[in-house]
């Protein structure tokens, strides 16, 4: 889930430390263990030997981390193939795939082929899409930018909004404008043409990996008429030049034949004779695939009288424009997400649209400073329906079924409006160099792709390659907002994902698999870790979380139930605009610690008691960062920039909330009156702790191993090797292939106190090949290995 | 001697050769091929390869890999598995097929569920199709389709036995295949440009390509060639692009045809004007104190059109009264140039400088404009952007103390000090509180312990709750450098301050350190 636009990013990791102190201890044990074993060898048999992992190593596999921002696609491609990145952060094109496969010279196996032997390549299909971003504040792809306009004052935000209204003539005008665009977007030629195939192409704003919670059938067939008489056969669109131009010319966008604006379309707000303004079209110049698609959507705009000023710009400038300072109509946007179909809440409803229509006259305080900052990016839907499947049904759901009316409404409803324009979610392929172990080829996010909800980049914990201590990651964009609380890019949360950990986690070869990561254990109605209270509104969601007791911050203290209920209380208690999960903990109603002796062996935990009975309550709570309370409570009164934050449930903010967002992780200026300083970067429990960066973020930021996290490589290792075993690996070779069906095949039918069925035929009891790990060889694991079929573990 | 070793050696080398030769025979591995080989269609029809399997062992699965160029043929094709394992649907096999379009191939594997033997029948084995795979053709042209990675598992143990040889053939159209190019890639009007058909060609033996027929899509009339290359110039500018057509016909009258757009316009638009001293996030009303120190801008131009430009850039600001102008210290130099499809991003950047540099401005509100100077630009609405920004009067804005403005000693010895109070926002809420930081500097650590306090803060001359205690010391050497001091003061709108702009100032005394002399003032009001 997570709340916003062009990409988003709510989860993060959770890895932990041991104290130094502790390190000792544990060799002197294992130590011991040795001799034990030595004697215990020598006793039983001579020729026994067991392996001791005595220098069991904690924390990621190699020491350092260098992150290099090569401030463009192409040149981290270039960068991985020269050999001075080891592995890069963003889907490789079509045309470096055929190069690096097929050798410069295009003939494959003639010797220039940099695959296998100096690049390997992996792919997957992405947990996020491509989508054009429609402003629809704005004429002429939405209202409220107008002096006519009526503007609605929204108290959660500060903020006004116009709301579409279905007796509003401009409102029904810009809907027809936007489903113009909708027919006119050009996605065969974006998949042929521009991704050379490696994407899939979207109907609806949700990728394929989420596709089974789509009514496509529904989609398909539902049909309609305009407002001005115009039939739309179906919600699924494709190109038709000649419907577009009948919505547009219906809704008074005709074209201008003779005059000054001849071959122009009029602007239906303005005298005869007066062509629609410039649409306002930002195109990322750093993301080649995203800037081709926006142009060839502008050129078929143009091609039918739609003026456009393309504004052709890298990130940083595009971010101001289209999220800060909202001026723009079009905006070639992407997101990632996590494994929950209700991201689509912070896509898409309303109360996610917090910034001012640019140019609107009522300019003066309040109307023009939203009190909550930038980091609203998108439109919203400005349609109250949406609201009704988006925050009743789809984030605040209670059940399955809410979820699927949830998802099939909201869908249902944005194609019909046209709120957003989907485009395509990647086949994605990623790389590295050829001699690196170990990389993990996570579902949905690949090698390296920027990880959302429950993932974290598991490559960085368990790559290695002997003789080397630094793996050098290649970044395509730089990192904007080093805050645990506020960062929404992706390339932030490249970062801090890996310094600061969460309470669950997601199997990287099954996203349908919570991990227990801070937590001992994944909280279930069968252990008693989800139940219900009867909260201030009636029957709620309570989770209890029993946490680890050898997880410790990046300063070498432990961390507790105190740390997990701060966190969660100061993301709720921030609120929209600065913490960026907080949508995740928005449905809090208050956190319990308890500690049953945890000094003497006992359990500790934190007790979440919702206000809502929610069916994603888990992963809001269990993918939401874990940050210090100490430090953070440190920089509260601390300096200029404080915020003097009183915790509670709910707690609140003596001075201004807005000051959280200053903290960052890079920055350790931070004074606190007396003679100690915050510095956050003695902040996180993650495997990897954060040392500097260039003062601009613009080009590096190094890291480098945590040695005392709570789990070892050994640990780690075989976790991750038994969870691809566990999809359909049966003989372990890191790829699932016909070998493993077959051995599966040869164990069918066969459990461990029936070893073979029928007696003499090639059905024998093979323990490998019970995937499910329910001592029996049956037809579920073989759908299993089946469905993970040519998958390859990275 | 050695004569008749050798030949010795040559005929036990002949027998050897001759021994197995008949023996590979009699024993011949197994192999795998297409059929039918070389096959023939055109854009849009379908056509069927059978994967055949000769010589196979007794086998319970199969795996290949089929690749190919996916311009040319449909991803994925359409493959099924045929009754080879399965005895025509007698038993049951496990079929999967693993999509890898980045890669251009299908991967495909089968592995039989049931023990045949038990039925008293003799393992899968011998000759037989395993698969067949039913292609669409795309376009005109030609590609290899190789089946490579061929896996056979063993009936009896489960494991792969043979990794067979890999077979290719080729795929061609009856049409031809059709491309064209063109010289200077980015041509100008009037500029002859070279096309340049000579990459189209058939397929089929013996054909030739008689024809190639041009359409510039500028109205001109169509020109006829039998020579690939032909020449052509543009007359005009045009915003959206020219639709070239090239269509070839061959020795047997099969034609192909191929469009692709040909841009010539001229468009350099100013895209983004940014001040990163703003406080306010409404481009429109940029706001900054009169006492920075210099302010950095930052310029993004896209170049639009379909040419290499060379062009100027100017910055400027300008008072909106009195024409008053800022000094803007420009880092990139004129003329600048930008590339087809290129933005400036972040390389067209300025500096502002303020009243340290002896830049000072009056109070009031000034424009700062980027303009395009191009001499070629063909839209110029796109060529200049402003923005709006207002100075706040001195007498508002906290200023850079300097050191002879306030005197701090400590048993007699000086520090120096600036005071100044930082404020991040306009406007406030009716209930909060405010920080002021003091920065001052040790010059001379005296082995002394200096505590700030503040004695009291104002608020509109009325004393509001306060807080600060700052202890340094006892100094050392290494305290020699800058230091912050905060105050913080609460304040709430029913505490008899009035709705109106308000002024905050903070006076300072600690042991041995007396600041009496108000430092610093700065305006904000209270949010109605």
């Amino acid at each position: 889930m997570g709340k916003n636009f062009k990409f988003l990013q709510t989860s993060m990791n959770t890895l932990q430390k041991n104290e130094k102190g502790e390190e000792g201890k544990i060799l002197r044990l294992n130590s011991i263990a040795l001799l034990l074993l030595l004697l215990a060898s020598i006793l039983l048999s001579p020729f026994a030997f067991v392996p001791v992992q005595a220098d069991d190593v904690y924390g990621p596999k190699a020491d350092y981390l260098h992150i290099k921002n090569w401030a463009s696609d192409i040149d981290e491609f270039l960068a991985l193939e020269g050999g001075t990145a080891d592995i890069t952060d963003w889907p490789i094109y079509k045309e470096y795939i055929d190069k690096w496969v097929l050798g410069p010279d295009g003939i494959p196996n003639n010797g220039d082929e940099f695959v296998p032997d100096k690049i390997t390549l992996r792919d997957y299909s992405e947990f996020g899409y491509w989508f054009i971003e429609v402003y629809n504040q704005r004429w002429p792809t939405g209202v409220g930018d107008r002096e006519e306009d009526v503007l609605t004052y929204d108290e959660d935000t500060g903020t006004y909004k116009h709301y579409f209204d279905p007796t509003n003539q401009w409102d029904l005008k810009a809907w027809h404008f936007r489903l113009a665009l909708e027919y006119l977007m050009d996605r065969d030629y974006v998949k042929t043409d521009i991704l050379k195939g490696l994407g899939y192409m979207l109907e609806t704003e949700v990728p394929p990996v989420l596709g089974g919670w789509v009514d496509r059938a529904n989609l398909t067939n539902s049909w309609f008429i305009t407002p001005y008489g115009v039939k739309i056969p179906s919600l699924i669109y494709s190109k038709n030049v000649t419907k577009a131009q009948e919505l547009l010319d219906a809704a008074g966008f005709t074209m201008i034949t003779s005059g000054p604006n001849a071959g122009k379309r009029q602007d239906p707000r303005k005298a005869a004779g007066q062509a629609l303004d410039p649409l306002i079209f930002y195109l990322r110049s750093d993301d080649l695939n995203r800037k081709l698609a926006g142009e060839k959507l502008a050129d078929d705009l143009e091609a039918i009288g739609v003026p456009v000023n393309r504004r052709v710009a890298a990130k940083t400038t595009c971010f101001k424009a289209v999220m800060v300072d909202y001026d723009f109509n079009l905006y070639t946007a992407g997101v990632g997400i996590g494994q929950d179909p209700d991201y689509l809440y912070g896509a898409i409803d309303s109360s996610q649209y917090w910034g001012m229509p640019f140019n609107s006259p009522k300019k003066n305080p309040p109307y023009n400073y939203p009190n909550i900052g930038w980091s609203v990016n998108t439109a919203g839907s400005a349609y109250h329906d949406v609201d009704h499947y988006t925050m009743d049904l789809l984030y605040l759901g209670a059940t399955k079924e809410d979820i699927v009316t949830g998802v099939h409404g909201a869908t249902y409803l944005e194609n019909k409006y046209a709120i957003h324009i989907p485009l395509w979610s990647y086949a994605s392929v990623q790389g590295y160099r050829t001699g690196w172990n170990d990389v993990v080829n996570q579902f949905g996010y690949g090698v390296s792709a920027p990880v959302v909800g429950g993932a974290i980049p598991w490559s960085f914990i368990t790559m290695s390659q002997e003789g080397r201590d630094t793996i050098n990651w290649a970044f395509k964009s730089k990192a904007e907002d080093l805050s645990v609380i506020s960062a929404e890019w992706v390339w932030d949360w490249n970062i801090l994902t890996l310094v600061y950990e969460m309470l669950l986690v997601t199997n990287p070869y099954n996203p349908a698999e919570d991990w227990p990561w801070l937590a001992e254990t994944v909280p279930t109605v069968a252990n008693g870790g989800v139940g219900t209270w009867i909260g201030p509104d009636g029957e709620a969601t309570t989770l209890n979380f029993t946490l680890r007791q050898d997880a410790y911050w990046h300063d070498g203290t432990q961390l507790t139930p105190d740390d997990v209920a701060f966190s969660i209380r100061f993301t709720r208690d921030c609120g929209p605009g600065i913490a960026w999960n907080y949508p995740m903990g928005m449905n809090i109603d208050h956190v319990e610690k308890w500690n049953y002796t945890a000094a003497v062996g006992g359990d500790w935990g934190v007790k979440v008691y919702f206000n809502i009975k929610s069916f994603f309550a888990l992963h809001r709570v269990g993918w939401m960062p874990i940050f210090k309370k100490d430090i953070w409570m440190a920089a509260s009164p601390a300096t200029a920039e404080g915020f003097l934050y009183v915790e509670g449930d709910p707690g609140h903010f003596d001075g201004p909330a807005e000051n959280v967002r200053s903290f960052l992780l890079y920055q350790d200026n931070w004074y606190k009156p007396g003679d100690g300083k915050v510095d956050l970067r003695e902040d996180g429990s993650g495997p990897w702790k954060f040392v500097e960066c260039d003062s601009t973020l613009d080009l590096y930021y190094d890291l480098e191993a945590n040695r005392n996290w709570w789990m070892s490589q050994t640990e780690l290792s075989d976790k991750i090797s038994e969870a691809f075993h566990a999809m359909g690996d049966v003989n372990r070779d890191r790829q699932v292939s016909t070998e493993d069906l077959s051995a599966i095949a040869h164990a069918l039918l066969t459990t461990p106190s029936s070893p073979h069925t029928p007696p003499g035929g090639w059905w024998v009891w093979n323990s490998d090949a019970d995937l499910d790990k329910s001592n029996d060889v049956s037809g579920d694991d073989l759908a299993r290995a089946g469905k993970s079929y040519g998958m390859n573990a990275g | 001697m050695r004569g008749k070793n050798v030949i010795s050696a040559s005929l036990i080398l002949v027998l050897f050769i001759s021994f197995a030769m008949v023996n590979i025979g009699f024993s011949q591995g197994p192999t795998i091929r297409l059929s039918p080989e070389n096959p023939v269609a055109n854009p849009g029809e379908t056509f069927t390869l059978n994967v055949v399997v000769e010589n196979a062992p007794a086998i319970s699965g199969w795996e290949f890999k089929v690749g190919w160029d996916l311009t040319v043929l449909q991803f994925p094709p359409v493959i099924m598995e045929t009754g080879f394992l399965t005895y025509e649907g007698l038993f049951t096999s496990d079929f999967n097929v693993f999509e890898a379009m980045p890669y251009n191939y299908v991967q495909v594997g089968s592995v039989l569920l049931d023990d045949v033997t038990l039925y008293g029948l003799d393992p899968p084995s011998g000759n037989g199709t395993i698969a067949t795979i039913t292609f669409t053709v795309l376009v005109g042209g030609t590609c290899n389709i190789k089946i490579y990675d061929v896996k056979l598992i063993d009936y009896y143990s489960a494991n792969m036995i043979y990794y067979l040889s890999p077979f290719e053939t080729v795929f061609s159209t009856s049409k031809p295949f059709i491309d064209f190019t063109w010289t200077p890639k980015n041509p100008d009007i009037s500029e002859d440009v070279t096309f340049d058909g000579s990459a189209s060609k058939s397929f089929v033996e013996g054909r030739t390509i008689e024809s190639y027929l041009w359409d510039f899509g500028d109205g001109t009339d169509p020109v006829e060639e039998t020579d690939p290359i032909t020449h052509h110039s543009f007359a005009a500018y045009q915003s959206t692009a020219y639709i070239v057509t090239l269509t070839v016909t061959d020795s047997e009258e099969e034609t192909s045809s191929k469009v692709k757009p040909l841009r010539i316009w001229h468009d350099l638009g100013v895209v983004d004007l940014w001040n990163d001293e703003s406080a306010n996030l409404d481009k429109s009303s940029y706001v900054m104190r009169r006492d920075f120190d210099l302010s950095l801008i930052l310029i993004t131009i896209s170049n639009l059109g379909s040419l290499d430009e060379t062009f100027d850039v100017i910055l400027t600001v300008t008072n909106d009264e009195t024409g008053e102008e800022g000094v803007i210290i420009p880092l990139w130099d004129n003329p600048y140039e930008l590339g087809v499809g290129r933005s400036s991003d972040f390389d067209l950047m300025a500096l502002w400088l303020g009243p340290v540099y002896d830049c000072p401005l009056s109070a009031g509100y000034y424009t700062m404009t980027a303009e395009v100077i191009s001499s070629t630009d063909l839209v110029p609405e796109n060529n200049v952007m402003s923005i709006h920004i207002r100075l706040l009067g001195a007498d508002l804005v906290s200023k850079r103390i300097t050191n002879h403005a306030f005197s701090i000693s400590i048993h007699g010895d000086t520090l120096g000090l600036y005071g100044k109070v930082k404020n991040t926002q306009e406007y406030y809420e009716p209930t909060g509180g405010i920080t002021g930081l003091v920065h001052f500097e040790i010059e001379n650590p005296l082995g002394e312990t200096i505590v700030l306090e503040t004695n009291s803060q104002h608020l509109n001359n009325t004393e509001v709750s306060s807080q600060l205690s700052t202890t340094l010391g006892p100094l050392t050497s290494t305290d020699v450098g800058k230091y912050y001091a905060l105050a913080y003061a609460r304040y709430a709108a029913d505490g008899g301050l009035t709705l109106a702009e308000q002024d905050f100032y903070i006076d300072y005394s600690g042991a041995g350190l007396t600041i009496s002399e108000k430092q610093s003032t700065f305006s904000f009001r209270v949010r109605e």
